[in-house]
């Protein structure tokens, strides 16, 4: 008989383990597995059906690019630019994949704040309505006013706010904070004319200087932008003035690496080599009501003291000066960044006054005037269209969020000091529980890209009026709401009479096409084909409308030139630009903090405050998109404060600290640290960090209300 | 007792290896025959002389896929022979006007879209680099598909080993990427999974 041991089992089984193991099976099982894992029969398949194409444009930011869906059984499986357009960023790439992301909402929602997370409780949109006009009514009776946070003004939805706050005491609708486009505000107050009313012209150009623009991250727009600054940019030069080495510093024939902060110095610098050597439009400039001042001011402000101030050499400043008056026109941008916001008023009156001496108001090549789009209705009275630092703090009862047409980055302290002491009541509008909405008590669900008609308005950098419309390809969910229809019911309950005949947001869109097709004024420019023709050709209103659904886009007739008699070089920062142009040397960084903080964010990143998931891998992935988890800064200044890369720090500023990883890179400047404020954990996905703190929130908030950079300091963990 | 522990020892190693070579592929696939046997010898052939184009033509959208009923209708409308598949073709499909359930051996799976037109039209690649020469088979083999990630067969390939024995042995993303790295054609994610 044979005895089986222990050590022959043994062995039968180690024998089994190699034979195993030099078989396929345990790696053909891990592949088989892993696919097995992603076709589990709750993952959502697109149907099967016939294959279309439709012409859309895509309504994530403000750019409006043409967008071509392909359909498979009418619903779009993928999203391209048509051919001759420019290729579609990586938000407008997958932006079919939103409808279906995890912080989409799909019903009302109460926003309850625990101590680990946030929480929503499910409310009727009923409760919503009455708790809204409860608030209006307490606004009445001298509680506090009324104001909607509008993160895209411009809108026909926007007059629906207006017209539903032009009766409640001090009632005012806020343009998102930090927006681009928002420093033509400060030229329009320096040229003394009416508001939202300039336009920039690119396409003549010969000079661009950019302070602070990213133009390569899609600033602005990126169509206009790409193909006057891409590989064969021609005779258009740029000069681009960042403390950090963006790809816009990559693409640029002159970079001027200014320390951050010293903006203004730089440019009263520019200014004063422009006055002495007679550089100057001297017609432009007799029309300045101050340009005594203006001159004795900058005439304190030599090459080689701003060279001392900025860091950057006095020839260099001298180059740049003589550089812009030999290529003109050129046009002098204050940029705004989608994560920094805004220069301080100071600097960007600085800044845009450049433009006034070189005469580039109402010139070809630089701001040109813009006649607005026809509003979709008529109304006796409008609430007006504020900035947020025109608002008293303390004053706002009620704030109501439109986010439904996208979303910005920008500290929540900024809004929330204008709320009343008790914190007033926070209602917002946004496809998802991200971004703005997230600080909200009460978030109804709106239509995101491709659920609902969208109109796209000319963005700011447009030389004229335009108007497109992103047509939509999904069914809208179920649980949201219309914002116009929302508009409605609160007036309804509120007991406010509001202009014009219509009930959703289509209503008021088709409206305002009736009225421009009524004008007659203008072109009709097809993406499909690249056809070109007068509106006065359209037959009828709808005609208008189905061309501009398939993707067609209304450009206005040119504009006039800027009817501007009266001009204010200081503007309203007289006081702040002559303590700065008597001050001889660099800002100096206290010792308890020695670094300044940048937070800096790409517009893909936050247009809408989310990212596809299939973009979240990527990013997670690669090096594609920075972490808002890394601080990076200069490698001499990390050996300077003894700071290795990859360790695990504290990044502290008056206002807070949060967590972050060390890296550093050449691309920043030294004393300087560079942290991207998006895509952040909810943006990508991740739903269980909500109360994390994010940078923008320990940022310092300057007296015009801006967050462009902040003394901090890095403790390694 | 030595030869003993060498013997379980082989008994173990054998065993496993029969088993992860020989009856593993058996398990993993599940074999379907297709619903009627079909000769492409015979269409390409002599008989009746098609080409591949004729039956597998790009259609206005760029799709490229296995011929409709209504290619087959026209010379099937009353049987061509006495086979069983003959009959079957005409008593079951074609007389009652319904499609014909083929199961496609080089079926991507849902995350892949996959475009002929490119391939057949700017890059001029013949359609046996993909699918091999099948054009002069006699029958069709049976369907066999995965039972974990139910994909086809083809799509990783006959072999049990991630080797290739021909151009066409699977259809993998790495087969993809390899074919595009050889003719220097870019790629990128979204090119394939939308």
């Amino acid at each position: 008989m044979t005895n089986v041991t222990r050590r022959n089992l043994l062995k039968l089984a180690g024998g089994a383990a190699i034979g195993f193991m030099a078989s396929p099976m345990p790696w053909r099982l891990t592949d088989e597995l892993a696919i097995w894992t992603q076709n589990w029969s709750w993952i959502p398949v697109p149907p099967k059906g016939e294959v279309t194409t439709r012409m859309t444009a895509c309504s994530l930011c403000p750019s409006g690019c043409a967008v071509q869906a392909r359909c498979i059984g009418g619903l779009p499986v993928s999203l391209r630019a048509p051919a001759g357009s420019a290729a579609l960023c990586s938000l407008g790439l997958t932006g079919h994949h939103l409808p279906y992301h995890p912080a989409r909402l799909l019903a009302p929602v109460r926003v309850t704040e625990r101590a680990d997370a946030l929480h929503t409780n499910p409310v009727r949109l009923g409760e919503v309505v009455t708790e809204t006009a409860a608030a209006i009514a307490a606004a009445k009776a001298g509680l506090g006013t009324v104001a909607v946070l509008d993160m895209r003004p411009g809108r026909s939805i926007s007059w629906a706010w207006r017209s539903l706050l032009s009766g409640l005491p001090g009632g005012a609708v806020i343009a998102g904070p930090g927006r681009e486009g928002a420093s033509l505000a400060t030229l329009e107050r320096m040229l003394a004319i009416e508001s939202g009313s300039l336009g920039l012209d690119f396409e003549h150009a010969r000079t661009i200087v950019s302070f602070g623009a990213p133009l390569a991250d899609g600033w602005g727009s990126p169509r206009t932008l790409q193909r006057l600054l891409g590989g064969s940019r021609g005779n258009v030069r740029l000069i681009h003035v960042d403390p950090l080495r963006s790809p816009t510093a990559e693409i640029a024939d002159r970079w001027l690496p200014a320390r951050p902060g010293t903006e203004a110095v730089l440019a009263l610098g520019l200014a004063h080599v422009l006055i002495a050597e007679n550089l100057v439009d001297r017609a432009a400039a007799a029309k300045a009501v101050d340009f005594e001042r203006y001159s004795l001011l900058v005439s304190r402000v030599t090459a080689e003291k701003a060279a001392a101030v900025t860091g950057i050499a006095a020839d260099a400043i001298i180059a740049t000066a003589r550089e812009i008056a030999r290529a003109m026109p050129a046009v002098v941008l204050a940029g705004e960044d989608a994560g920094g916001g805004r220069f301080g008023r100071a600097a960007e009156t600085a800044i845009l006054g450049l433009n006034l001496i070189l005469g580039n108001a109402g010139k070809g090549g630089g701001f040109l005037a813009r006649p607005d789009l026809p509003a979709p209705f008529d109304s006796a009275s409008l609430a007006p269209v504020q900035d947020l630092d025109q608002l008293p703090d303390r004053s706002v009862a009620l704030l109501l969020i439109d986010a439904s047409a996208g979303d910005a980055a920008f500290p929540w302290r900024v809004v929330e000091r204008k709320l009343i002491a008790k914190g007033g009541l926070v209602v917002a509008l946004s496809p998802f529980f991200a971004g703005t909405a997230r600080h909200a008590n009460l978030i109804v669900p709106a239509p995101t890209f491709l659920e609902a008609m969208f109109e796209l308005p000319a963005g700011f950098d447009a030389p004229a009026a335009t108007l497109g419309i992103s047509a939509p390809l999904i069914a809208a969910r179920e649980g949201g709401a219309d914002p116009a229809s929302f508009v409605r019911a609160v007036a309804a309950a509120s007991r406010i009479d509001l202009p014009g005949a219509w009930a959703r947001s289509e209503d008021l869109i088709k409206a305002r096409v009736a009225r421009i097709h009524r004008v007659g004024r203008g072109s009709v420019m097809s993406i499909a084909d690249g056809a070109e023709k007068p509106l006065a050709a359209v037959a009828t209103p709808d005609a208008l409308l189905e061309a501009l659904m398939g993707g067609a886009k209304w450009e206005d007739a040119p504009s006039p030139s800027v009817q501007s008699m009266k001009t204010m070089l200081l503007g309203d920062a007289a006081g702040e630009l002559e303590r700065i142009s008597t001050c001889a040397t660099a800002p100096k960084q206290s010792p308890q903090y020695p670094l300044t903080l940048l937070p800096r964010a790409p517009r893909d990143a936050t247009a809408s405050a989310v990212v596809s998931p299939v973009i979240t891998k990527l990013y997670r992935e690669s090096v594609l998109r920075r972490s808002p988890e890394t601080a990076v800064l200069n490698p001499a200044t990390a050996r300077e404060l003894r700071l290795r890369a990859g360790r695990k720090a504290s990044l502290e500023t008056a206002a807070g600290a949060i967590g972050v990883t060390i890296a550093t890179s050449g691309s920043v400047m030294p004393g300087a640290v560079e942290i991207a404020v998006s895509p952040g954990a909810i943006a990508l996905g991740d739903m269980h960090t909500a109360v994390k703190m994010e940078i923008l929130e320990i940022c310092a908030i300057d007296e015009s209300g801006g967050w462009r950079q902040s003394a901090a300091r890095l403790v390694e963990a | 007792m030595r030869h003993r522990g060498f013997l379980a020892f082989g008994i173990g190693l054998g065993t496993a290896l029969f088993c992860g070579w020989i009856a593993f592929p058996y398990a993993l696939y599940r074999q379907t025959e297709q619903p009627i046997q079909f000769s492409h010898k015979i269409h390409t052939g002599e008989k009746a002389g098609l080409t591949c184009e004729e039956c597998h033509a790009l259609t206005a959208e760029g799709r490229l896929g296995l011929p409709k009923l209504d290619k087959c209708a026209p010379c099937h409308s009353e049987p061509q022979g006495k086979t069983t598949a003959e009959k079957l073709l005409v008593d079951r499909y074609v007389s009652k006007g319904r499609e014909v359930p083929w199961l496609v051996y080089a079926r991507q799976p849902e995350n892949v879209y996959f475009s002929h037109a490119p391939h057949i039209k700017l890059a001029q690649i013949k359609c046996e680099r993909c699918h091999g020469p099948h054009g002069d088979t006699g029958s069709l083999r049976p369907f066999e598909q995965s039972r974990i990630s139910t994909y086809s067969r083809d799509i990783h390939g006959r072999s049990v080993l991630p080797i290739r024995r021909t151009e066409w042995g699977s259809m993998t993303m790495d087969d993809c990427s390899r074919c595009h790295r050889e003719r220097g054609v870019q790629e990128s994610c979204l090119t394939c999974h939308k």
